[in-house]
């Protein structure tokens, strides 16, 4: 158990900005603390907005993987995500 | 008459900066208190101004907020003023 | 709560995103209560942000008509209103904006005989009345139930707003224990109103009943803020809870609401019969 398997997987292929964002994060609201979420989203900007957006809210990016055009982001749900 | 050193300054808001026709005024009134300053201001401006700050028994209106400095004022009757000092008379508005 | 659906996740997507509101925050503005008094100046704006930001249910009160001399400022209304109930012209635009909100219409005058009723079924209410005795009227009403109350009045190019909250701060009294004499602060009608000065200061009340909602930041409460519109400036005043208050002080005298015409003949008024719109 090194490395904990995502909670909930989330195909946001075709999902533009800022929507893929949202709906990750209305996921990871409903997590609990530690959990992680596994997206996938489209190469370009959600590749580089998703990830951006979850670290402003202080979330971890476990990993990011580049695989036929879309971007596997594992994202591990922060402590507090309100301020 | 009056120095430099005596100027208070009244900023008027609402109707009273209507009947006025000013939304600051130089006045010198330094060394009054603030119950004082309006009585004499209500005396200067006239019949237009009394009904905005006195009722007909001469008592304040219970529907004013003044301020002495931006703050709200307790002691009307004791707080004497100085030079510079800056009274905000505010009434309400009824409009929405 | 991801019972959002695709739209709705679409449509609050701007809301989503910020820190302070989230999905959880949005789901608490579907679930909140607004009522609104008076659809006019200060009413229209709010109505409008409200509707927008997806507040659920938003009562209004408003017993007027649409007049051609409303539409300059009171823009949830059109000119193909004219003569409709603004009630009804109100839950129309807004419903409009957003079918998730549901508008309730409550077309009659507020008097002592129902305004507990009305505001009972409220969590929060918006004052954009036109006159004095139901402004008191509301305070009163607000203090007695506990409900935070955004109060504003406007004339001219002037706006003041603050935030009661009953228990935290100074209310309507607090500041004006008693209304001046009538005719002495001219209304809208008589003295005028720049309309976007009316969207200023009703979009400062929406915002400050979206932060009650969603309890972020910092309300008016204790400070009156006054927009002066021709100088384009805000002061904020802080002024305290009057402990002497005669409906929140320690030892409150009012204690039941006062009807604002007999209200009006107590002191001696000669208004006449107060609309709550303007």
């Amino acid at each position: 158990m090194t490395e904990r398997a995502p909670e909930c997987r989330l195909d946001l292929r075709g999902t533009p900005c800022p929507l893929n964002w949202v709906k990750t994060k209305l996921r990871l609201e409903e997590m609990e603390p530690g959990r992680r979420i596994e997206v996938t989203v489209d190469q370009g900007n959600p590749a580089r907005n998703v990830p951006r957006s979850a670290k402003m809210e202080g979330h971890r990016i476990v990993h990011a993987i580049s695989r036929n055009g879309a971007v596997r982001i594992c994202i591990e749900r922060a402590e507090e995500s309100a301020p | 008459m009056s120095t430099n050193g005596d100027l208070v300054e009244l900023r008027l808001f609402g109707p009273l900066r209507e009947v006025v026709g000013k939304k600051l005024v130089s006045v010198p009134y330094a060394g009054l208190t603030v119950a004082e300053a309006l009585v004499r201001f209500a005396d200067e401006q006239g019949e237009s101004v009394r009904p905005m700050l006195f009722d007909s028994r001469g008592n304040r209106l219970r529907s004013l907020i003044l301020l002495l400095n931006n703050q709200t004022v307790d002691q009307l009757e004791t707080s004497r003023l100085r030079s510079g000092d800056v009274i905000t008379v505010l009434l309400p508005l009824a409009g929405g | 709560m991801s019972d959002f659906s695709e739209a709705q996740i679409e449509r609050y997507s701007r809301h989503i995103i910020l820190r302070e509101v989230g999905g959880k925050g949005q789901s608490k503005l579907l679930d909140s209560r607004v009522l609104i008094i008076g659809a006019g100046g200060l009413g229209s704006p709010v109505g409008l942000y409200l509707a927008a930001a997806g507040v659920g249910t938003i009562g209004i009160v408003d017993s007027d008509a649409v007049d051609l001399s409303n539409l300059q400022r009171q823009i949830l209304h059109a000119t193909t209103d004219l003569g409709r109930p603004k009630c009804l012209s109100a839950r129309e635009t807004m419903e409009d904006i957003n079918p998730d909100v549901c508008v309730v219409p409550h077309q009659f005058h507020l008097d002592s005989s129902n305004v507990l009723d009305v505001v009972a079924d409220y969590d929060i209410v918006v004052d954009g009345a036109d006159n004095f005795p139901t402004r008191y009227l509301v305070n009163d009403a607000c203090v007695m139930q506990g409900k935070p109350l955004s109060h504003a009045g406007i004339l001219r190019f002037e706006g003041h707003v603050t935030t009661i909250v009953p228990g935290r701060g100074p209310c309507y009294r607090c500041l004006y224990p008693e209304p001046p004499p009538p005719g002495l602060v001219p209304s809208c009608q008589e003295a005028g109103i720049l309309g976007a000065v009316a969207g200023i200061v009703g979009s400062i009340q929406a915002a400050e009943v979206l932060k009650l909602i969603l309890r972020i930041g910092d309300a008016l409460v204790g400070r009156l803020l006054v927009f002066d519109g021709l100088e384009m400036a805000f002061r904020s005043i802080e002024i305290p809870r009057d402990s002497g208050c005669s409906v929140c002080g320690d030892r409150p005298t009012i204690t039941a609401p006062i009807d604002y015409e007999e209200f009006c003949r107590l002191r001696g008024g000669t208004e006449s019969k107060p609309e709550v719109q303007s």
